[in-house]
């Protein structure tokens, strides 16, 4: 058995004053003495435990029968004899290896959950949107909608033309999305937060034949069906969430951001869903009787337009890969069993603005990025 | 009580500060905590922030003792439990009474905004008493008498005047519940005192102020050192010794650059070692000159809730800790 003999300061946690003590072992207690060799105290060994350590070679040790009193030791072999009188917990890293060690090991396990919360953030989003009502995610969605409604200017007539062109597409089994064309210059269709599709004068304006509107059509109502905006909003709060929190900052739970809503609906969905939107949006058009090749002439005409901005540069599937992928998909060419639209409703569809007035400012700064992203023609999310 | 006599406090003695934590080793004790709080989600949070809290108080030294931070995680965490149910009441009913009534949701949010703001100075004040009620020096704990009241009335007294003064009255306020603050704090049976006057407080911020906007925030760090200084000249700790500072505004504006513009120029990386130098910087700048009879000194009973904390950490008012 080590004989432990050292001088330590001590505090009786009574006062503030600092006695030098002599400490010594008897194979069960610390014994404290004053210099006078009179017993301050003695602590039973099993209840003392490392309050702290005193770099480099000092231990502050505490007592849980005197809580509030501490003991500061310093030695070289102190390590060793804390061991044996089972006090110095094991595991605390002393050497440098050691520390690298465990750096490592840290930098790999938080490595490795980062991307475990990755990979599983967006499957979790997805079934909790599925929970969330539609009415719901248009109330979060706040004044937005207001802003659009502002802009819309479709005529009764058109409001007919593309309400029957909705039903062909999605079926009378489902609800129908409801569908706005709003007065703006770009080329764009999105889905709208709380189920709402709109459909920009400019991309009726740009559309070559119906079957194109429908294709778009289609592929935005796949958007509403399979929630991609609610889940990209569960998604964004739940990363957000995490990161905060692992920060220490709590005031990042609870908040939604609604204005994200919209950026979410009109700038971003991931390559996944998009894909997703594609693969349903031909099915769609295929049960409606609708050629396929619409959204893929789109798709092409996009893809000409848009040159070769690399695939990692861009949120969308680039379009000729989507092409590519609708044109591989249309193996079976399907032979429409009456044209979309006849030329009257056609022509009272690309015409439904004539005669507003100019686009809104507000709209035009909500929607700026997909024309420095794509020039004159933009991809429907 | 009368101020201590500045003859008294002619340096007999003069006890120094030490701050001595390392960069790795704070490095480390942050890459475990981000770790157990991601393993976790996020519970071992109060855990990972009473451990930061106990290692920069143990790398603190006063006339050669360290202090100690004896607050544990599951006090902290019970207080965050709390206001994590605040929060939602706070954040969550009116987003959702917002869906049924846009109108009601607004002025429940205004009712709760008003609300926040009547608690906000028992919020601090209670969080500083649980925070000296955690730190100790030589098994001694510090103290905050419950003077909350006399807080809250300089408080919400100080906020109107600050409004109404466009903002004139602020040095002023600022001052006084300091003065508070300092007046209630107490080392066991020790007791504090701060007779900081508000007139040269006043001057000295406008002064300040002025000056910082002519040079573009350069005199910032000056005037915050001049600040600190004259704050710690009039902090008397018992009868016969007071708090001295010696920092400089160039040694603040260094710490303020390195604190941005090294943390910039390192991706963030340095922080560790940022932190650990701008402590052992500052803490070398404070001393207590006088005379403490350390052996006089007797512990004091005291008893605060971690549920403060818990709010002042949701609220922002940190107190840099």
């Amino acid at each position: 058995m080590r004989v432990l003999s050292v001088t330590g300061e001590f505090t009786d946690g009574r006062t503030a004053a600092l006695r030098t003590v002599s400490v010594s072992y008897d194979g069960q207690f610390l014994i404290l003495r004053d210099e006078a060799g009179r017993d301050v105290t003695r602590w039973d060994t099993r209840r003392v435990r490392v309050a702290a350590e005193r770099p480099p070679d000092g231990f502050q040790l505490e007592c849980l029968a005197e809580p509030e009193a501490c003991l500061e030791i310093r030695g070289d072999s102190l390590v060793d004899d804390l061991r044996e009188m089972g006090i110095l917990y094991r595991g605390l890293p002393q050497q440098l290896s050691k520390r690298m060690f465990l750096a490592i090991g840290l930098v790999a396990g938080i490595a490795g959950l980062v991307g475990l919360i990755w990979a599983m953030v967006t499957p979790l989003s997805r079934a909790l949107a599925q929970l969330v009502p539609l009415e719901v995610e248009r109330k979060l969605a706040g004044q937005m909608e207001l802003a659009l409604a502002s802009r819309r200017c479709e005529s009764d007539q058109a409001r007919i033309v593309i309400d029957a062109l909705v039903l062909r597409i999605a079926g009378p089994d489902h609800g129908l999305p409801p569908v706005h064309i709003i007065n703006l210059d770009p080329v764009n269709a999105f889905a709208f937060p709380g189920g709402s599709i709109v459909l920009t004068r400019g991309l009726l304006e740009a559309a070559e034949r119906p079957a194109e509107i429908a294709g778009i059509l289609a592929h935005e109502i796949q958007h509403v069906r399979q929630r991609h905006i609610m889940t990209a909003m569960i998604r964004g709060t739940l990363l957000t969430s995490i990161w905060s929190v692992t920060l220490g900052d709590y005031s990042g739970l609870f908040v939604i951001d609604p204005t994200t809503a919209f950026q979410i609906a009109t700038l971003q969905f991931s390559r996944e869903a998009e894909a997703s939107a594609d693969r349903g949006a031909l099915e769609m058009l295929d049960a409606a009787g609708i050629p396929r090749d619409g959204l893929e002439s789109f798709f092409d005409r996009l893809a000409r337009e848009e040159g070769s901005l690399p695939v990692w540069l861009s949120t969308h599937p680039p379009s000729a890969r989507r092409a590519e992928a609708v044109q591989s998909a249309s193996s079976e060419p399907i032979n429409s069993v009456e044209p979309v639209l006849d030329d009257a409703q056609w022509s009272i569809l690309v015409g439904a603005c004539r005669g507003a007035g100019p686009p809104g400012r507000i709209l035009e700064e909500m929607i700026p990025i997909h024309r420095a992203e794509h020039g004159s023609l933009a991809a429907p999310n | 009580m009368t101020s201590p006599d500045s003859d008294n406090i002619s340096s007999h003695e003069e006890y120094s500060f030490q701050f001595d934590g390392s960069g790795t080793t704070y490095l480390l004790i942050f890459l475990k905590h981000i770790f157990l709080t991601l393993v976790t989600f996020g519970v071992y949070f109060a855990w990972a922030k009473s451990e930061r809290r106990a290692f920069i108080w143990q790398s603190l030294s006063f006339h050669s003792s360290p202090f100690r931070y004896t607050g544990t995680g599951i006090e902290l965490f019970k207080g965050y439990l709390l206001v994590a149910f605040g929060y939602f009441g706070f954040v969550g009913i009116p987003t959702l009474v917002r869906v049924w009534s846009v109108t009601l949701g607004q002025l429940l949010q205004g009712a709760l905004v008003i609300g926040l703001f009547a608690v906000m100075p028992f919020v601090i004040y209670r969080s500083r008493a649980f925070l000296y009620s955690r730190t100790t020096w030589r098994g001694i704990r510090f103290g905050l008498k419950r003077e909350y009241k006399a807080y809250a009335r300089e408080f919400y007294v100080g906020a109107l005047l600050t409004i109404l003064t466009l903002g004139l009255y602020a040095p002023i306020t600022q001052n006084r519940l300091h003065r508070i603050l300092m007046n209630n704090t107490r080392f066991g049976s020790l007791e504090f005192r701060y007779d900081g006057d508000d007139k040269t407080i006043w001057w000295m911020t406008i002064k300040g102020v002025l000056l910082s906007i002519v040079t573009l925030g350069v005199y910032f760090s000056w005037f915050r050192a001049s600040l600190e200084r004259y704050r710690a000249e009039h902090t008397y700790i018992g009868e016969s010794a007071a708090l001295r500072s010696t920092v400089s505004g160039g040694q603040l504006y260094v710490l303020y650059m390195l604190n941005t513009v090294g943390l910039v120029l390192t991706l963030g990386l340095g922080f560790p070692w940022i932190l650990m130098y701008s402590l052992r910087s500052l803490a070398g700048r404070y001393s207590v000159q006088g005379f403490v009879d350390f052996d006089g000194v007797v512990q004091r009973s005291t008893e605060e809730g971690a549920v403060a904390e818990g709010v002042a950490d949701a609220l922002d008012l940190d107190f840099g800790f």
